[in-house]
This record gives structure tokens, C-alpha cells and sequence, in this order.
């Protein structure tokens, strides 16, 4: 790639496995850093570490759309990442932020506004197969301020959604203080309400209080018991929500073009 | 190996993509038989290989130089296909490298894919 000064599209992807093998990392001296000046977009599938190690060495100064997908880890380390999807991006300045939970991926996407940014987009994603605290590490990862604009939860939640207790999910929901907008299947709806039932008020504010709209695929009795308890408390608190019930696709449609727009 | 085929590659002035999709040896051999010369004009390939063997394009491939080339699209559902680093070397106007489905347990070094070679 050293001599690739012409290169503006870079993809590496390698084949998914469960158990990937950990990349054979330089044993000599690397080559001092490289640059790739026009290098806009960047696709790679497969192991952290191999991401790392080749991006530690490049400068890709003008990179505006990073598409990432890890097979053996939820943690991204930003402070890895940052220095080369640009120079001057820091990752409170990207939004809006969406967040997608599909069967066993993971899936979050960050853009800058287009605008006098260019539009910089970053795309990352997770194999996700076992538990939540993967999730929960991802968003640790992040730190407080990506998440300041972290604004869909989506439907289709995983299969080990159904193994959480009540207080495993209010711990999830605590991961995203600063959610305006979730929509979510009917399952999901179910239980969330069944865990903020057994919530007092003031505990009930406490979980995403910049939340301003919620959409559910499908309101059901329990989910009005449990979601109204929320939605009662939180206007007495001077945080009032709208709850509507979420005519299939075309919210995320309208989110996901708002995020590319 | 189909007349017409081989007329093509002859005509190697005027190439300018070559897409080749090998299932077989006898795939792999007509492909670094056909692609032996030099192609002034080729700015695109595409290599699929869904042989179970790895791949390496010789140092003959394109009769080592890619100058005009502009994209190069390698995968394999198979082992790996490695470009051959003279070939990669000659690329200096590659604007876009997709290299897909690498198995993981024969990927390319990371300070190889810097370094190249």
C-alpha cells in the first residue's frame, strides 16, 4: 500500500468464524507511517488487532466513510480508531448516532452532518452472540459523550434477550442516558414494561431522561401498564414522553435515511 | 479453450477488464495461460475463486505489470488469492482494492499489506 498513492477505496474482508485465529503480527520492525492521500473509504471485516496494527502505521487524511465490522470483539477502542478516520474528528461532534440490534449484530453508525464536515460517517459493527455485557462493554467503550446523541434501539432483539432478568434490563436501559428516540418490537416492549413496573417514580425518571419519543410495533395490555406507569411519572417530573405505536418499517426507514442524509 | 477466448486476450491493446470466475485447476491454468502478456489499457479486474485451493497469481500474471490498472477486486471462497506483490508494485494508480472472504488462518501479514512487498 506503501507505494498506492492513488487509492481511494481500501476493502479487507476476511471470512467470519466464531473462534477466529489472532493475525501473526510483525515480529521485525514495522515500515515508518505511510500516507494514503486520497484514501475516502475504508470496508474491513475481521480481527481488531489487525485493524490496529495496519492503521497505526497509515495516515489516511482525508478518509470519510469507515465501515467496520469485528468479529472477536464488542469494545471498540476509540482512541485507536480516531486518529485515522481524521485529523480533526472527535466523536462528540458525530450525529446522529443510531444504534441497531439485529439477530447477532451489533451495529452502530455515527456521522458528521454534511455540511462544512464533509458528511464523515463511521459504521461499526459487532458479532454478538452471547450476552448484553457485550453491549454494556461497547457503550462503556465509547464513554459518555457518542452516546449523547444515541437515538434507535431497534427491533429484531436477540435471541439472548429472553435468559435477562428485570434488573439486567434496567441496567441496559441505563446504558443510553442520553436516548431521545427508541423504537422497538412488541417483545422487547413486553419486557421492559413487566421491568419498569416494578420500578418506583424517581427510579422511573432516572432511566433515559433525555427519551422523547418511544414507538412499539404493536401496543398490548401489558405494555400499557407497564410503559404508562413510565410515561405518568415522567410528566410529573416534567419529562414527558410520546408513545406511539410504530407502523412497521418506515420510522426506521425515515431514521436511516436521516442518518445518511 | 474456446477460439473466441483466446482471440480476446490477444488483443491486448484493447482489454480493459478482465473478470474471471475459476472453479477448477484447468480454470487456473487457462487463466495464467491467457494472462501472460501485458495489457496496456486493462483498468479493471475481478477475480472470483471458488476453488479449494489457493491461489497465487504468478509473477507472469499480466506479464507482471498492472500500470493502467484502476481496480482490483480479489476473492476467494476458497483459500486465499494473493495478488503477486510485482504485480501490486506496478499498480500505482489503483484506486480501489477490495480483497474479500480471506480465510483468517492464511491471511495476508499486516506488515505485508503495508509494506507490499
Amino acid at each position: 500500500m506503501s507505494l498506492m498513492v492513488k487509492l481511494g477505496e481500501l476493502e479487507i474482508r476476511f471470512r467470519y468464524s466464531r473462534t477466529p485465529s489472532r493475525p501473526r503480527l510483525a515480529s521485525r520492525p514495522l515500515p515508518p507511517h505511510i500516507i494514503l492521500p486520497v484514501l475516502t473509504t475504508l470496508t474491513f471485516k475481521g480481527v481488531h488487532e489487525y485493524l490496529y496494527h495496519i492503521f497505526s502505521h497509515i495516515n489516511v487524511p482525508l478518509l470519510d466513510s469507515v465501515k467496520i465490522e469485528f468479529f472477536n470483539s464488542a469494545v471498540f477502542d476509540i482512541s485507536q480508531i480516531s486518529p485515522f478516520i481524521g485529523r480533526t474528528g472527535t466523536f462528540e461532534a458525530f450525529k446522529p448516532a443510531h444504534m441497531l440490534l439485529r439477530h447477532d449484530l451489533l451495529r452502530i453508525s455515527l456521522s458528521l452532518q454534511a455540511g462544512a464536515t464533509g458528511g464523515r460517517t463511521l459504521l461499526m459493527s459487532a458479532k454478538c452472540h452471547h450476552s448484553v455485557w457485550r453491549l454494556q462493554s461497547l457503550t462503556h467503550s465509547y464513554g459518555p459523550p457518542p452516546l449523547t446523541n444515541f437515538n434507535t434501539l431497534e427491533r429484531s432483539w436477540p435471541r439472548w434477550g429472553n435468559r435477562m432478568s428485570d434488573s439486567e434490563w434496567i441496567q441496559l436501559l441505563r446504558l443510553f442516558p442520553a436516548l431521545e428516540t427508541m423504537c422497538i418490537s412488541q417483545d422487547l416492549a413486553l419486557y421492559l414494561a413487566k421491568a419498569l413496573k416494578g420500578l418506583g417514580g424517581e427510579q422511573v425518571t432516572e432511566i433515559l431522561p433525555a427519551l422523547q419519543y418511544l414507538f412499539i410495533d404493536g401496543l398490548a395490555p401489558p405494555i400499557d401498564e407497564g410503559v404508562g406507569k413510565s410515561v405518568a411519572a415522567r410528566q410529573l417530573s416534567g419529562l414527558p414522553i410520546v408513545v406511539q405505536c410504530w407502523p412497521g418499517e418506515n420510522i426506521v426507514q425515515h431514521m436511516h435515511q436521516e442518518a445518511d442524509d | 479453450m474456446e477460439d473466441d477466448l483466446v482471440a480476446a486476450f490477444e488483443q491486448t491493446n484493447r482489454v480493459c477488464e478482465i473478470r474471471a470466475y475459476v472453479v477448477s485447476n484447468d480454470g487456473l491454468e487457462i487463466l495464467a495461460e491467457l494472462t501472460q502478456n501485458q495489457f496496456p489499457s486493462l483498468t479493471n479486474l475481478d477475480i472470483l475463486s471458488l476453488h479449494h485451493r489457493e491461489l497465487v497469481l504468478p509473477d507472469s500474471f499480466l506479464g507482471g505489470s498492472a500500470s493502467s490498472l484502476e481496480s482490483l477486486s480479489l476473492k476467494s471462497t476458497g483459500l486465499h488469492t494473493y495478488p503477486s506483490p510485482k504485480l501490486l508494485l506496478s499498480a500505482t494508480i489503483l484506486n480501489r482494492l477490495l480483497l474479500e472472504d480471506i480465510p483468517l488462518f492464511g491471511h495476508i501479514p499486516p506488515e505485508m499489506m503495508i509494506e507490499c512487498p
